[in-house]
């Protein structure tokens, strides 16, 4: 007997901890899901805003490109209403250059620096978000924006300086931009101006061309009635002629240069466009290299990145003589690059043999001029992009060192679009795996908890089968013979009798367990008021044989399966009952309380004798007693049966008692149970 | 033609020694003196019901006014024995009582939609056997009018 018991004691002790671990996988597995949902969202906006990019670097005209941006905002944000404000040239006002949905009514609108939402954009530099625009204390006063809700704003740049302002804004009650949302319009932001400083550039280079061209025509004009006057009167007009013809040339000098700075920008966006459609890191790499090398026209240059320690800088991509330097590291300040990485600024060496800062060994100083470039993100140098000369005194000229630095700054965003995509994806794979695997552990744990509690329910009713016969048996001898026996004869008849009493209710107990999760119904709302209420009238008897009295307070409706509801409250009643003061009547009294966050916290409180506090962990377990069987009886199944049933319920039972003063059993319980709950075990 | 209650004949399919013992004895106690057979598995039932194999002898082999059905049985269990006899036209006016141990729910519905006349779950003491003896048969030996 004792043996089996044991054995019994160790299944239902595997079986408690194997539902715990499911129970913790299962809130691990949760966890997973929740974090890959979050990379796959941030993946997606990933993607969009790379469309978004290659859909603006197309877009050269201005309006054209406010519109497609303001569009662009407003369908990463989900939301038909925004506009983009732009600062006048005479820098104390904004004024509203396009809008869509509500706004559309009020471009041209204008606004002072530091005004309403644009206004604090301006002034700050920085995005704003605006909850309530209602309840907003510096909203403007105008009854038109009445209808706003959620209001954000962020600036666009060109170089430190804000150069407008986009605003979307969610009209519907209670949508607000959140954290996430407001970074993905920063970022996009950031592109746009990019665009936008294009595109400016584009249309002064433009304009500037047209009005070269008008001079030049007038200058011709001017030149053939100066011709057709020198024809008419004489030489002394030669003179002013070739001062006129100097004229030409140099205007024609200056279209050249202007031709050309139009031709770098289209190059510059070509490559920008040619960037931003990859996202494998080496090969973006080396695409930006040759791509910057063929704006400069030379086929020598590297990438050095920053490695994640931070303490040195290794050459990732080389082309032309620096093939042979990949892998090679330097450390902060050495050399061009690392003064690049240190000073954060763009490095023109005229000849890397004579500048003093040249490293020592002479297998470096083979190209003359160079130029080291920071690549950065969030103002931060991550890399440095080099390119030099082969030959003698072949320099960077300025335009090239400007564009080389626009290039980077596009190569920049590119790269860190690129590494943002990789890590997510690392992120993503990773987390696909270790669910994988986490879902085949549980899997695996829920299968054998499965067949412990098969086991456990066959096992103890196949118990019952023997135990009924000895029981009965026993019956039979002892109504047939008892008096054939003596009183120890009949007195070992009694024990024996009274173990397979106590081992019947052992297993019967042990079922109800087991059936905790294995028979258990649908949570369905369940008035505990009118549960108490049968628990009560159940034990009617016991309440007059003991003089009890039981005092009600308020119970909640909660989503919960009411037989175990019954059988919880009945386990803590009738335990309430039964440690009872010897010459004292039982009170009990039971209520509740809202906690907030969707919760109930019941008590059962009673003046029985208590227990000690550093129990209070051993009552809940599976046969664990406190009392001798002599005082009180019972299989310490009973608080064990409690908390399973409250634990399935997602709750939570703990005890606070004093010897003596009597014990108070809260429960907390959620009002309503998630579906899926419901489901896992019905 | 009510057949005198103490000509009818109850047939016990039960395939445990113990119990089959134990519920004569309870029987016995009840004071009831009908005459018991006994199947010990749901073959055995049937063949003895249809009179087969050595169960050919209606006079050895009375045809039962009752049976009582334990369900966990070897070979054929009692579920399945059940089913027969109830849809065999001839078969399904006996009376059966499932008298088991079990009380699983999913027993006692397909129990009934079988057609069984009474579940009865066994009771742990013997003293209540003995009750529920009587009790049985007070009502399907005494007070029901069974057909022919």
């Amino acid at each position: 007997m004792r043996d089996e018991e044991k054995t019994k004691e160790q299944l239902i002790k595997e079986l408690i901890a194997a539902r715990q671990q499911i129970d913790e996988l299962k809130a691990l597995e949760t966890e997973c899901k929740r974090v890959e949902e979050k990379l796959r969202q941030q993946n997606e906006y990933l993607t969009a805003l790379h469309e978004t990019a290659l859909a603006l670097m197309n877009r050269l005209e201005l309006t054209d490109l406010l519109e497609t941006i303001i569009a662009r905002a407003g369908g990463l944000m989900g939301t038909q209403h925004g506009f983009i404000h732009l600062i006048e040239p005479n820098k104390t006002e904004m004024v509203a250059k396009v809008g869509i949905g509500a706004w559309s009514k009020f471009i041209g609108k204008r606004v002072k620096f530091g005004e309403g939402m644009v206004g604090k954009v301006w002034q700050t530099g920085r995005s704003l978000v605006v909850d309530d625009y209602r309840s907003w204390p510096d909203r403007l006063p105008d009854p038109n924006f009445d209808i706003l809700r959620s209001v954000v704003g962020v600036p666009l740049k060109s170089g430190p300086e804000v150069i407008g302002v986009i605003g979307l804004v969610y009209l519907e009650e209670g949508r607000k931009f959140g954290d996430e949302a407001t970074e993905l319009l920063n970022r996009f932001a950031q592109l746009a101006s990019i665009a936008l400083d294009n595109a400016r550039l584009y249309a002064s280079a433009q304009q500037e061309l047209t009005e070269r061209k008008r001079v030049e025509v007038e200058l011709r004009k001017a030149h053939e009635v100066l011709e057709q006057r020198v024809k008419e009167r004489t030489v002394e007009l030669s003179t002013t002629n070739a001062r006129l013809e100097e004229q030409m040339v140099e205007r024609k000098r200056i279209e050249e240069k202007l031709r050309q700075q139009n031709e770098y920008l289209t190059a510059l966006h070509e490559t920008a466009l040619a960037l931003m459609n990859r996202l494998e890191i080496n090969d973006l790499l080396k695409a930006i290299v040759v791509r910057a090398g063929a704006l400069v026209d030379t086929s020598h240059g590297y990438i050095r990145l920053v490695e994640p320690t931070e303490t040195e800088m290794i050459l990732k991509v080389g082309i032309g003589v620096f093939t042979n330097f990949i892998g090679h590291k330097l450390k902060l300040g050495e050399g061009l690059s690392g003064k690049v990485w240190q000073t954060g600024q763009l490095i023109v060496v005229e000849d890397y043999h004579t500048w003093p800062g040249h490293l020592p060994d002479p297998k470096h100083h083979i190209l003359h001029a160079q130029v080291g470039i920071p690549l950065k993100s969030d103002n931060k140098v991550i890399g440095v992009l080099c390119l030099g000369y082969m030959q003698e005194g072949r320099v960077f000229k300025d335009e090239e060192v400007e564009l080389l630095s626009r290039f980077a700054e596009l190569a920049s965003i590119a790269l860190d679009n690129a590494r943002l995509y990789t890590s997510t994806q690392q992120e993503l794979t990773k987390r696909i795996k270790a669910e994988q695997t986490l879902a085949h552990y549980t899997q695996e744990l829920e299968r054998s908890n499965q067949e412990l509690q098969d086991f456990a329910s066959i096992a103890s009713h196949d118990l019952q089968e023997p135990l009924r016969k000895i029981i009965a048996f026993a019956d039979r001898l002892k109504t047939l013979y008892a008096g054939a026996l003596d009183s120890q004869g009949q007195d070992y008849l009694q024990r024996m009798q009274n173990a397979a009493k106590r081992m019947q209710h052992l297993i019967e107990d042990l079922l109800q367990y087991a059936r905790v999760t294995s028979k258990a119904q649908p949570f369905r709302p369940t008035s505990l008021k009118s549960v108490l209420q049968e628990v009560m009238s159940d034990l009617e008897v016991r309440l007059g044989q003991c003089q009890g009295r039981v005092e009600v307070g308020e119970l909640p409706v909660i989503e919960a399966d009411a037989l175990q509801m019954r059988q919880l409250f009945q386990n803590l009643m009738s335990n309430a009952l039964k440690f009872h003061k010897p010459g004292e009547a039982p009170v009990v009294r039971v209520g509740s309380r809202p906690l907030g966050g969707g919760y109930y916290e019941i008590y059962v409180e009673d003046n029985g004798i208590g227990f000690e506090q550093k129990y209070v962990d051993r009552i809940f377990k599976p046969f664990q007693r406190l009392q001798g069987r002599q005082e009180f009886e019972g299989t310490g199944m009973g608080l064990a049966i409690c908390q399973k049933i409250v634990k399935r319920h997602k709750g939570e039972i703990t005890a606070r008692s004093v010897p003596g003063k009597g014990s108070t059993f809260i429960i907390q319980l959620p009002i309503q149970q998630s579906k899926k709950t419901g489901e896992d075990h019905a | 033609m009510r057949k005198n209650s103490k000509s009818i004949v109850i047939l016990l399919a039960e395939d445990d020694d113990d119990d089959y013992l134990l519920t004569l004895e309870a029987l016995r106690e009840a004071l009831i003196t009908n005459e018991v057979y006994r199947v010990r598995n749901g073959e055995e039932l049937i063949d003895y019901l249809l009179h087969q194999g050595p169960f050919q002898d209606s006079q050895t082999s009375p045809r039962p006014g009752l049976i009582l059905l334990d369900l966990n049985m070897p070979r054929k269990d009692g579920r399945e024995a059940l089913h027969e006899i109830k849809l065999n036209p001839e078969l399904k006016k006996i009376p059966v009582v499932v008298l088991t141990t079990s009380k699983a729910d999913e027993d006692i519905i397909r129990s009934y939609h079988f057609g069984v006349n009474s579940f009865i779950k066994k009771p742990v003491s013997f003293d209540q056997l003995v009750d529920v003896m009587k009790l049985l048969g007070k009502y399907w030996l005494e007070i029901v009018e069974l057909p022919g």
